[in-house]
């Protein structure tokens, strides 16, 4: 497995990678015979939009019966194609909700050809489809494609679906309440995920109310989601990852909406700059939840927003440059009854430039991109923050794709610096506040095979150097998938595993649920922690070892899949278990363990849509600590964190009919650890020799172990009809819904210092519109 | 299909919508912690008794009987409760007794409640002892440069010290300053346990981090011992993370938490101590 180069003198650098990634890539392709190869872009005709998941086949017309070689467009549209093609052939571009698109190309003549293919809106010809990857049960060793009308299925409180509320209907994911944006994915935490948005890194992009993230429906093109096992293209993370590429604006036409929500205000406009060649896409949207939520008779004083704007120049058949810029904020009290209870905010920015190019006569793929991206946090009063952090990350990256016939080849260098800034009031035991930068370069080499008999495999290996703050990582990773009767055969058995290691952390305190405040720090505070309270602290980065295993089968109408996966983890930073009752925590280092299954089964039928999904995870840490419940040495006591959820159950049915789309959606999940008290009282310290008339003492809260107790299970059943209407130049849509049907009193969590339970939101109905122009 | 489909989701639904009764505290198994001690010395005691609260802001109530008994007499004494407000604002309840305490002799105090729930612990008083000897050695060495000094103090027939601490009545600067000793006190082959110190030096670092940086005056110097048993933990070796857990070793309360033990006190005022820092300030520069 993993090797890691620990002693100082070893230290790869930077030149070195970069001459032996590059002569690996190098010897690698030119030991390969020329081959021909097709690729382009496939786009809507009526606006440009470059169309992801579009089937491509080439066809040969001199042999109507060989074997077509297809593909499907990846995030930005692009498909290639690979083989040793000679003669007249048919390139037929199909997907759903458009005529198919038939090219005829002379090849032979030329090793390399770029085309574009513009698809026109209208009915598909029933022909064959290679199976584009989307819908909840596509999933090929913890990666899913998401497409936007996968989100509009989730009844959302708001005209516009959103990425926070897929991803919560997913065995893999669990969120902890429907506020405090953080999603765990196979037992990691929030600060583990790595979300990307047209290749910027976005810190925090869940809004402070869980419905909602920067990725709604309206702006989302695809989103590629790791579950787990992701490729050595990605790195600095050990949970999973999210990379999201967002919608271009519309080239040929201006086109706006508006909508208004109980939670949500927004407004959106898009169009062309130069037509067919520049556009633009801009979107604003502000919460009104803190100011309707009296209709409700709630108080529920969260406050959020984003800012989204992107540009892009899309030149025919060699690329698309863009341009994206995203802004959020958040704020509010998670528990709105308690009048000095903390004020928690972040706010994200990111900006990034990115390039996807397919230049002519030279046999590659090259993508570019670089950005900037920012994360503040605080907690306290608005005016007056107790505690914050902050991150800024400036990244460049350089990728380059080369395919042969049955061999991908891919690699990549890139170069980033963390800047983080903390002030934690004493929150950590010795880390009170502190400036750090950490700089660090590597690359990555992949390739994926098609080794025959339907067997794809796909190593790869990531190296990362930092510059002296931790010793370089290698970082190999393996991906494979299996279609035993062919790529349209029913069955696809899949894995991947591989070693993930994480320099910058977000640590949060798990003892309290209700605080959502996130410190980003170098992991694991070797430098900071305060040596008399630390135990075995180390500085390593935070690592996680993934493996897993899946199958995917259709059965007539359904599709099945089911996926076991197991991790290891180490150097997690958790609060030591302590009886005191205060606010500061020295911090350990977790070990750490996570099982689990995700089954989903998925049935479309005409304009009905059904999914069940259905996981089981258990996540364990382990630290060396002495026992709280009897006598004993300091030693491994192991526990399950707060967020691990060991059922976790979603249901889902739509349906679009005479002009309604209605959608229904149930989600459960067992109880959450929460430590669970016998009493409290104050404990007086005999040295010095106190007077306890004078001497107050220290609280304590008294229990045996701690998350030795769960909370109620989770229920909820959320509904949405909504219809779209031709009104006047445009198109006006009504929705409404009711989120908690049933009202059910979910827990989100016990206060157990005041008694006081804080509860999800109750019966919530709802009626949003929204007007469209231009589209 | 839909509507059976439908027909299922809403069934489990109602199946698993029952409200669930959710209890946040676990059961527990004690009902009283006890903390404190009783002093030989003192006329009046005081002892902290608390009742497990299920909130920690809440205002405690405490309803037992607080009994001591002196194992050794078969006596009993019913401590009377009073609440006492602190700093904070928080309120707590002490039970005293103006019963005089003997050395050498078991005691054993009960908390009970009216249901019957008791948590006690037992222990024992130290022994009476003789007045420590203590001893100012002046160098007579010493210079305006050099002035080094040591004091001595020596505790007889002791079994063991739970605080020695001397207060520091300071003339410059005009403060207070109470410093522990305790952990450098070490036993003899006799038997004595033995204090050297260097008093001035010791008032200096606890003044300014540093021997030297001040010219402290003393007013009063007064040596505030307590003894006890062999019974008493040696807290001060404990982190505190440790002394807070219910499970920890210097819990002495059956059936409860805490710690009652028994210890005497002597206030010894130290006039030779004048001398030493008398001497030092005329060494001293300004």
């Amino acid at each position: 497995m993993a090797d890691r180069v620990s002693d100082p003198a070893s230290r790869l650098r930077l030149p070195v990678l970069v001459a032996l990634l590059v002569a690996t890539f190098a010897t690698t392709v030119q030991a390969q015979p020329i081959t021909n190869s097709v690729r382009g872009f496939v786009t809507d005709e009526e606006n440009g939009l470059a169309l992801p998941g579009a089937t491509v086949g080439l066809f040969s017309v001199a042999n109507p019966n060989a074997t077509p070689t297809q593909t499907v467009t990846d995030g930005d549209g692009v498909f290639q194609l690979a083989g040793r093609f000679a003669g007249r052939y048919a390139l037929r571009v199909s997907f759903v909700g458009y005529e198919t698109g038939i090219d005829t190309l002379l090849l032979g003549q030329q090793s390399f050809v770029n085309v574009t293919v513009a698809l026109v809106p209208g009915q598909t010809l029933g022909e064959v489809q290679v199976e584009a990857d989307g819908g909840a049960a596509s999933v090929e060793a913890g990666r899913q494609s998401i497409r936007p009308q996968d989100l509009a299925r989730i009844p959302t409180p708001d005209l516009s679906g959103d990425l926070a509320s897929y991803l919560q209907a997913l065995p893999s994911v669990v969120a902890v309440g429907d506020r405090g944006g953080g999603l765990y994915v196979r037992g990691g935490t929030p600060p583990q995920n790595l979300v990307l948005m047209d290749g910027a890194l976005v810190y925090q992009p869940f809004h402070i109310v869980g419905f909602f993230s920067a990725f709604p429906e309206d702006l989302v093109a695809n989103t590629e989601f790791y579950a787990g096992g992701f490729g050595a293209r990605y790195s600095g993370r050990i949970a999973s990852v999210l990379d999201v590429t967002m919608r271009e604006g519309n080239y040929q036409r201006f086109a706006g909406s508006g909508s208004a929500s109980p939670f949500l205000l927004s407004a959106q406009a898009e169009g062309p700059i130069t037509p067919g060649v520049l556009s633009v896409i801009g979107s604003v949207r502000a919460s009104v939840i803190e100011q309707t939520g009296s209709l409700y008779g709630e108080d529920l004083p969260l406050r959020f927003g984003d800012v989204y704007v992107k540009l892009t120049r899309a030149e025919a058949e060699t690329g698309r440059c863009s341009l994206t810029g995203l802004y959020t904020f958040d704020e509010g009290q998670v528990d709105p009854r308690d009048p000095d209870g903390d004020v928690f905010g972040w706010n994200n920015a990111a900006l990034g430039g990115r390039c996807v190019l397919l230049p002519r006569n030279v046999p590659y793929e090259f993508e570019t991109s670089a950005s900037v991206s920012y994360v503040s946090n605080s907690v306290g009063t608005s005016a007056r923050p107790e505690r914050e952090s902050s991150a800024l990350l400036f990244n460049a990256e350089a990728h380059l794709t080369h395919l042969r016939p049955r061999l991908r080849l891919s690699g990549g260098l890139f170069t980033r610096t963390d800047d983080l800034n903390y002030r934690l009031g004493g929150q950590f035991v010795g880390i009170s506040a502190d400036e750090k930068r950490l700089l660090a370069s590597g690359g990555y080499v992949e390739a994926e095979w098609q080794a025959g008999y339907g067997l794809t495999l796909q190593p790869g290996l990531n190296i990362t150097t930092f510059y002296g703050d931790y010793p370089a990582s290698l970082e190999p990773r393996i991906r494979m998938n299996w279609q035993p009767w062919g790529v349209d055969g029913p069955t696809q058995i899949s894995g991947a595993a591989g070693v993930y290691r994480q320099t910058v952390n977000g640590i949060s305190d798990e003892r309290d649920a209700g605080s959502v405040f996130l410190a980003w720090l170098p992991n694991p505070l070797a430098e900071e922690q305060d040596p008399d309270n630390a135990i075995n602290v180390s500085d390593e980065p935070a690592e996680a070892l993934h493996a897993m295993v899946g199958i995917q089968q259709q059965i007539g109408p359904f599709k099945l899949v089911a996926e076991g996966y197991g991790k290891r983890l180490r150097n997690l930073a958790v609060p030591i278990w302590s009886a005191l009752a205060r606010f500061t925590t020295s911090l350990t280092p977790a070990e750490g363990t996570v099982y689990g299954i995700d089954a989903r089964l998925e049935w479309q039928r005409g304009p009905f849509y059904a999914f069940v999904g259905y996981g089981l995870a258990e996540t364990e840490y382990t630290i060396q600590q002495a026992p709280l419940s009897g006598d004993g040495p300091v030693g491994p006591q192991t526990y399950n964190p707060p967020h691990d959820r060991r059922h976790q159950v979603n249901a889902l049915a739509s349906l679009e009919l005479g002009g309604f789309e209605a959608s229904v959606r149930w989600q459960y999940g067992s109880g959450l650890p929460f430590t669970r008290p016998f009493g409290f009282d104050t404990y007086v310290p005999f040295f010095p020799l106190p007077d306890v008339t004078e001497t107050f003492g220290i609280p304590r809260v008294l229990y045996r172990e701690p998350f030795n107790g769960r909370l109620p299970a989770y229920h909820r059943l959320d509904v949405s009809v909504s219809r779209t209407f031709e009104f006047g130049p445009g198109d006006l849509s009504i929705q409404v819904g009711a989120i908690n049907v049933y009202d059910r009193a979910n827990l989100f969590y016990f206060d157990i210092f005041t008694v006081r339970r804080v509860d999800q939101l109750p019966l919530l109905p709802f009626l949003g519109v929204k007007y469209e122009l231009g589209s | 299909m839909p509507v059976r489909l439908l027909a299922i989701v809403l069934s489990t639904v109602l199946l698993v919508g029952c409200e669930e009764s959710f209890d946040p505290f676990e059961d527990a198994e004690v009902r009283f912690s006890i903390q404190g001690y009783l002093d030989v010395s003192a006329d009046t005691q005081y002892v902290r008794v608390s009742e497990l609260q299920q909130s920690a802001f809440a205002d405690p109530e405490v309803n037992a009987t607080v009994v001591l008994e002196n194992l050794n007499r078969g006596t009993s004494v019913t401590l009377r409760d009073s609440v006492f407000t602190y700093e904070n604002g928080a309120r707590l309840h002490n039970f005293w007794t103006n019963a005089p305490i003997a050395a050498s002799t078991s005691y054993r105090i009960t908390a009970t409640a009216p249901d019957g729930a008791s948590a006690s612990a037992t222990f024992r008083t130290p022994n009476e002892i003789p007045a420590p000897e203590l001893e100012s050695g002046i160098s007579l060495a010493s210079s305006p440069d050099n002035p080094p000094m040591s004091q001595a103090l020596t505790i007889f027939e002791v079994d063991k010290v739970a605080d020695l601490q001397i207060r520091y009545e300071l003339a410059n600067p005009n403060t207070t300053l109470q410093l522990s000793y305790t952990d450098q006190l070490t036993r003899a082959p006799n038997g004595r346990l033995t204090l050297a110190f260097n008093a001035y030096a010791d008032v200096q670092e606890a003044l300014t981090g540093s021997v030297g940086a001040v010219c402290p005056g003393l007013r009063r110097a007064e040596i505030l011992l307590a003894t006890t048993t062999s019974e008493w933990p040696d807290f001060q070796l404990f982190d505190i993370e440790e002394l807070v857990l219910p499970s920890s070793e210097t819990n002495n309360v059956e059936g409860g938490l805490g710690f009652v033990g028994g210890i005497l006190t002597l206030g010894t005022e130290w006039d030779a101590l004048r001398g030493v820092f008398s001497l030092n300030q005329a060494g001293c520069n300004g």
